[in-house]
């Protein structure tokens, strides 16, 4: 039988790994996804500590993490895409002008790395109603 | 020094661990991960091989080795991956690890719900937001971390500290006869545990419970495998760990917290319908 220290070393891990990941990562999909995690070794420590009890307030106690998680993704996704549609970008540094100005910026300006996936080109639909400009596209690939 | 000497297990893997995690952190161009790979899966086998409690090699065990080391590397790729819909994807295989260890823990119905909320919703959700405001592919942002240096030994030094509390050391022998970690609470849980065979504690917790809790939910749910009104937080062995004990635990104990919950579920709903961007304002 698996002792309760064991479950309680994996969720800390769990825990701290999102931590690294909210603290480090810059885009904001990546950020919730994270204290998603955190969340999740949390859960596991109350799981564990149930059975390790046996009773039922641990797995209760989850039944409501898992409902406040729900409630959260769903108000985090709304501002990510009210924040998104202000900047037109998912970085979480654009943002930073929210502190004093007295105050240096919390990140230093990195210069653009190239990236290491070419940008990719996806297709783009032709609007009802329009005729698609044939002429100029076979022109362009003469 | 003396103290580095003694705790060199406890050490070592968080080193490991931290120098791995903090090479593969995207920065710049990228690296190749072979070598962080070997440093990561090396802390691993330290902390799955040594720290943990010995194993009996039964089945239970296995499993739980398997499920936690699933669910850290996963969980590391996530948080080391360029590309944040492969994020999400190593999110799903964190949550399936996290679930199988929920059902190792007796909880079948919080794995299953984990499985339907979490990968069923949360991260279609996520991948939908994903593929509407990041249509153009790399983009620099998720190249570049921000200080992931500083961040990953913060991040390792709480580790390291969560584990030195939690492991047994030599200043407490006591811990690995009692064969729990916790001193304090041990005498309580091994007493609850013979809840069934000791009839004079089970009977002023009952007690206890029948005064505490309003009399028309004990009389609305009676239990019939027993004559008197059980108590829902001293569950006994028989309904431990099925949907019967925690739903006499959900919709006893924690009533108004149920309707709270929901309470809160509308108002989140209501709350997102308003925050979001209006389709009359302008395109996303």
């Amino acid at each position: 039988m698996t002792v309760l220290t064991n479950y309680l070393i994996v969720g800390s891990i769990l825990f701290v790994l999102g931590a690294i990941g909210f603290l480090t990562r810059r885009n904001l999909i990546t950020m919730m996804l994270s204290a998603e995690m955190m969340l999740h070794g949390v859960s596991l420590n109350l799981v564990s500590f149930s059975k390790y009890h046996g009773n039922m307030q641990g797995q209760a106690f989850t039944a409501f993490i898992l409902t406040v998680a729900a409630c959260e993704a769903g108000l985090a996704l709304a501002l990510i895409l009210t924040l998104y549609k202000r900047t037109k970008s998912l970085d979480v540094n654009l943002w930073s002008q929210l502190a004093d100005a007295e105050i240096d910026s919390p990140h230093e300006e990195e210069p653009a790395v190239p990236l290491t996936q070419p940008a990719q080109e996806f297709p783009h639909l032709t609007p009802a109603g329009k005729s698609p400009p044939f002429q100029k596209e076979t022109a362009h690939r003469v | 020094m003396q103290w580095l000497t003694e705790h060199w297990l406890l050490v070592l893997p968080m080193v490991l661990g931290a120098v791995a995690v903090a090479w593969m952190m995207p920065k710049g161009a990228s690296k190749p991960s072979w070598l962080a790979w070997l440093l990561g899966l090396a802390a691993l086998g330290i902390v799955g091989g040594t720290l943990l409690r010995p194993a009996d090699g039964e089945l239970p065990d296995v499993l739980f080795h398997l499920f936690g080391g699933v669910a850290i590397v996963a969980a590391v790729l996530m948080i080391t991956n360029r590309n944040p819909a492969y994020s999400a994807l190593w999110f799903a295989v964190v949550t399936l690890a996290v679930c199988g260890l929920f059902l190792l823990q007796s909880a079948p119905f919080l794995a299953s719900a984990t499985v339907i909320v979490y990968a069923g919703a949360i991260i279609v959700t996520f991948l939908f937001v994903l593929m509407l405001a990041q249509q153009a592919g790399a983009t620099n942002y998720d190249q570049n971390s921000r200080q992931p240096v500083v961040a990953v030994g913060t991040g390792f030094v709480l580790l390291g500290a969560l584990l030195f509390v939690l492991l047994p050391s030599k200043e407490q022998p006591g811990l690995a006869a009692v064969q729990t970690g916790f001193v304090s609470l041990a005498p309580e849980a091994l007493g609850r545990d013979q809840t069934p065979q000791n009839s004079e504690l089970a009977g002023e917790n009952g007690l206890l419970q029948q005064d505490r809790n309003p009399p028309i939910l004990n009389s609305a749910v009676p239990d019939p495998s027993r004559g008197k009104p059980q108590s829902t937080s001293t569950t006994t062995t028989s309904t431990f760990g099925t949907m019967r004990g925690l739903g006499r635990s959900l919709f006893g104990d924690y009533l108004f917290a149920v309707e709270l919950a929901g309470t809160l579920l509308l108002i989140a709903s209501i709350g997102a319908i308003v925050i979001a961007p209006k389709r009359s304002s302008g395109k996303l």
